[in-house]
């Protein structure tokens, strides 16, 4: 399955439901789980990834497209280099667009950006989830999150009286 | 064909993907975590009111963030960060300890913080044993912070710096109301640093610049001095 274009390593993703995605090798790698892999020589050209299906993995790898180093360059150095500030700016308007999606799917991104391990996304998602819920009551976190408030009433009034210093 | 390991999947397994249905909450205590890092520190305390599944992750988090900004005086933030390390569960590990405070006077208790997350954390302690090697580092400039905790942590990243020549450390500090001398030394307690690389044969120059009454420096030199052996530490007055 493998195939070069232009000098490029392709790599074959395969998500449970059958969908098949080439992508190239460095924006693969930006997924540490499958970087591994790949200097460990454990992958073949086509890796199949369980857990994750072809709607969020189409997601997670145009997060990847767009936040792959542009030198190139496949080794770890071209990941640090530090993008212009312009590029950066340019990323984060990008990455904003991309995670105003419903609440679903972003959870579905933060499990997916945790088991192929990319940071970016997991802060991304992360803290979008962080945003969402600030500044609200006790009772709309609960309602948003669809949290069924287990506690006695009581129970609520030790856990507020015992953690008195975190409510100040 | 290669193929990842595979996972399990809490959310699908605990309560299904339809709408109204708290995926948060069944993400794995990692990801919780992972989530949670985003809120000011005392905003996660709060995180137990929401549900039983909440009630004890703040205290779990890998890591702690007291930062001054998140509080209206000194001596909330001074309840919070003791309260914080006492609730704390020490049976987790310790990755990240950030400590913020504004003014000179709350450098005292951030110390005995800093003390404090090393002495009631094993892991803290073991990801200092092993902290990685700096193996280019050539010249080193540290600030006030390489008091902290009995200078265990100033001493441990010297163990770890092959190939340092010179060293500076800079101590601001105008206030000496508390004396070091007075307080427990923390070594004793927990035994000493780790043995292997007891002394440092690269170094050549030690300075150390502070204010000239400042009653400290002759516990660091003598701390130094287990490191660098015979090396001259020269002190400069500011």
């Amino acid at each position: 399955m493998a195939t070069r274009e232009a000098g490029k390593k392709m790599i074959m993703l395969k998500s449970p439901d059958g969908m098949e995605f080439e992508v190239e090798e460095a924006v693969a790698m930006e997924s540490q789980t499958i970087r591994k892999m790949i200097e460990d020589d454990c992958a073949d050209t086509a890796i199949l990834i369980p857990n994750i299906n072809s709607k969020i993995l189409s997601r997670v790898i145009e997060y990847c497209n767009k936040h792959v180093p542009t030198t190139g360059a496949t080794g770890a150095a071209a990941s640090d280099t530090v993008a212009p500030a312009a590029l950066a700016e340019d990323l984060k308007i990008w990455d904003a667009e991309f995670i105003k999606v419903n609440r679903a799917t972003r959870f579905d991104l933060i499990q997916a950006a945790s088991y192929l391990n990319i940071k970016g996304l997991l802060d991304l998602t992360s803290q979008t989830t962080i945003d969402t819920i600030s500044d609200n009551s006790l009772e709309e976190i609960r309602s948003f999150l669809s949290t069924k408030n287990d506690y006695l009433p009581e129970e609520e009034q030790t856990i507020r009286r015992e953690n008195q210093w975190a409510f100040q | 064909m290669s193929e990842l390991a595979s996972i399990p999947c809490s959310s699908k397994r605990a309560r299904g993907t339809s709408d109204g249905v708290d995926r948060l909450s069944s993400l794995p205590d990692e990801l919780l975590h992972c989530v949670m890092s985003f809120l000011p520190m005392p905003e996660a305390g709060r995180t137990s009111l929401l549900s039983p599944r909440w009630l004890n992750l703040w205290a779990s988090t890998p890591y702690i963030r007291i930062d001054h900004q998140d509080f209206m005086d000194d001596g909330k933030l001074k309840k919070f960060g003791d309260r914080l390390l006492l609730m704390r569960d020490r049976t987790t590990s310790l990755d990240k300890a950030w400590i913020s405070v504004h003014h000179v006077a709350d450098r005292t208790m951030c110390y005995e913080w800093i003390r404090h997350a090393i002495m009631h954390n094993v892991s803290f302690e073991r990801s200092l044993r092993t902290c990685p090697m700096f193996s280019n580092l050539t010249s080193l400039v540290l600030g006030e912070w390489c008091m902290a905790a009995d200078f265990y942590p100033l001493l441990r990243i010297l163990q770890r710096s092959c190939k340092l020549k010179e060293l500076k450390l800079k101590l601001t500090k105008e206030e000496f109301s508390t004396c070091k001398d007075s307080e427990p030394a923390l070594s004793s307690t927990r035994g000493a640093l780790p043995s292997g690389s007891g002394s440092h044969p690269c170094i050549e120059r030690v300075k150390i610049c502070c204010h000239e009454h400042d009653p400290r420096v002759s516990s660091l030199v003598q701390a130094l001095q287990l490191i660098v052996g015979d090396v001259k530490i020269s002190i400069e007055h500011r």
